[in-house]
């Protein structure tokens, strides 16, 4: 998970896609994402505002090749399309696969979460926004916590051993734990948040 | 294949656009509800949302040959209702912020993601009272039952949507079966397993006392 490269590049950032106005990109944002939505057949169409993003990356000082290899993730799952709609569509598909991916990644890798977050509380109930504040921040936490048990599962031997179903089984104990850490983590944030004055 | 990896521009507007449409009408049936409980029960539920939410983005950004785990059962049962749907929004939006969905087919995998959950909840609850199922059994087969419910919602939505893609159902059917059914079998031992840690040492987060 590229969480700690992402949230990086948006808070850190200094290119002129860092500094433009949030609401003037949420505009260009939707407007190319409409276009990748509803233009269908035209290949070159979509090509040429898809290499204007690119070029639009690279000077903002972004890293093209690591924006470029985050948006093949979903390359993945478009296969099980491609092999099953005909040949003369695939390329395109890819192309709106790529180009939409690429455009949500260059979003969220030029503008602070809290920015974003705060334009999502205006069509958004309270209590989701709240949520999406707190799933972002434990996030990170829980992160650390599973690199730590797998350094830790590492050190003393216990990865990479058993069957199959053995190792299924340690995954489950893990999921189990992390589910009541938690419990113990939301306790604590909750009744720290009262202490701060923080009233949902 | 328990939510839809479907990227943006395959599916057709009217499915996608009703979806967030529904979403809406949830979020305003069930803020009234919520809105209704205590203060300190609330506080507690939406932080507690949004720890869950963060592991279920954690899992489902885990990639194992085209599958992943939601979760969704367990957080489901863990979280009951309203917060379960805050939950399932919550974590699919991340994921398509990340890069790993379609913005379109948020409304949508929320939907499903939900459904899933609610199979999960009921489905524990009636099988609750059968005596001779252990945990494991009980929560094996609810969680399997619930992902293949969902697997079948998600081939449907994708065949309708992907129409006018010219798509072929039968081997997109075939295709999604196999890694449905495989995933589903794997996610449904490990999901058993921690239901069973869970109960052992916090009971009262799996079987709710009335």
């Amino acid at each position: 998970m590229d969480i700690y490269f992402i949230d990086h590049t948006a808070s850190q950032g200094k290119g002129f896609l860092h500094s433009m106005d949030i609401r003037l990109k949420l505009l260009a944002y939707a407007f190319l994402l409409g276009c990748v939505v509803f233009i269908k057949t035209s290949f070159l169409v979509l090509f040429g505002p898809y290499l204007l993003l690119c070029a639009a990356i690279y000077f903002a000082g972004l890293s093209l090749k690591k924006l470029l290899l985050l948006s093949l993730y979903p390359l993945f799952f478009g296969l099980i399309f491609a092999i099953n709609i005909p040949l003369h569509l695939v390329s395109i598909l890819f192309l709106k696969i790529l180009f939409s991916s690429l455009l949500t990644i260059t979003l969220i890798t030029t503008t602070p979460y809290v920015a974003l977050f705060r334009y999502c509380a205006m069509v958004l109930p309270d209590v989701v926004v709240q949520i999406m504040f707190i799933t972002y921040r434990s996030i990170f936490i829980f992160l650390d916590t599973v690199k730590h048990l797998f350094e830790s599962m590492h050190l003393r031997g216990g990865l990479g051993k058993g069957s199959f179903m053995q190792r299924l089984r340690m995954f489950g104990r893990i999921v189990g734990y992390l589910f009541i850490r938690s419990v113990d983590m939301s306790e604590h944030i909750s009744d720290n948040a009262y202490v701060r004055g923080f009233h949902i | 294949m328990t939510h839809l990896h479907i990227p943006d521009g395959l599916l057709s507007y009217q499915i996608w656009v009703s979806a967030y449409a529904a979403v809406f009408l949830l979020f305003v049936l069930f803020g009234a509800g919520v809105k209704k409980m205590p203060l300190s029960v609330r506080r507690k539920k939406v932080v507690h949302s949004g720890v869950i939410a963060s592991l279920m983005i954690i899992a489902m950004s885990l990639d194992i040959a085209g599958y992943h785990p939601t979760l969704a059962v367990l957080s489901g049962i863990v979280l009951g209702v309203p917060f379960g749907f805050y939950v399932s929004f919550v974590s699919n939006l991340f994921l398509a912020l990340l890069g790993h969905g379609a913005v379109t087919t948020i409304g949508l995998n929320t939907l499903v993601l939900f459904a899933q959950m609610l199979f999960g909840i009921f489905l524990f609850k009636a099988l609750g009272n059968v005596s001779f199922l252990n945990m494991y059994k009980k929560s094996f087969a609810t969680t399997f039952i619930a992902l293949i419910l969902s697997s079948f919602l998600v081939i449907a939505l994708s065949i309708v949507g992907g129409e006018s893609w010219g798509i072929h159902a039968e081997g997109f059917t075939i295709v999604s079966i196999i890694l449905g059914v495989i995933g589903s079998l794997c996610e449904s031992a490990f999901i058993a397993t921690a239901i069973v840690y869970i109960y052992g040492i916090r009971p009262a987060l799996i079987i709710k006392e009335k």
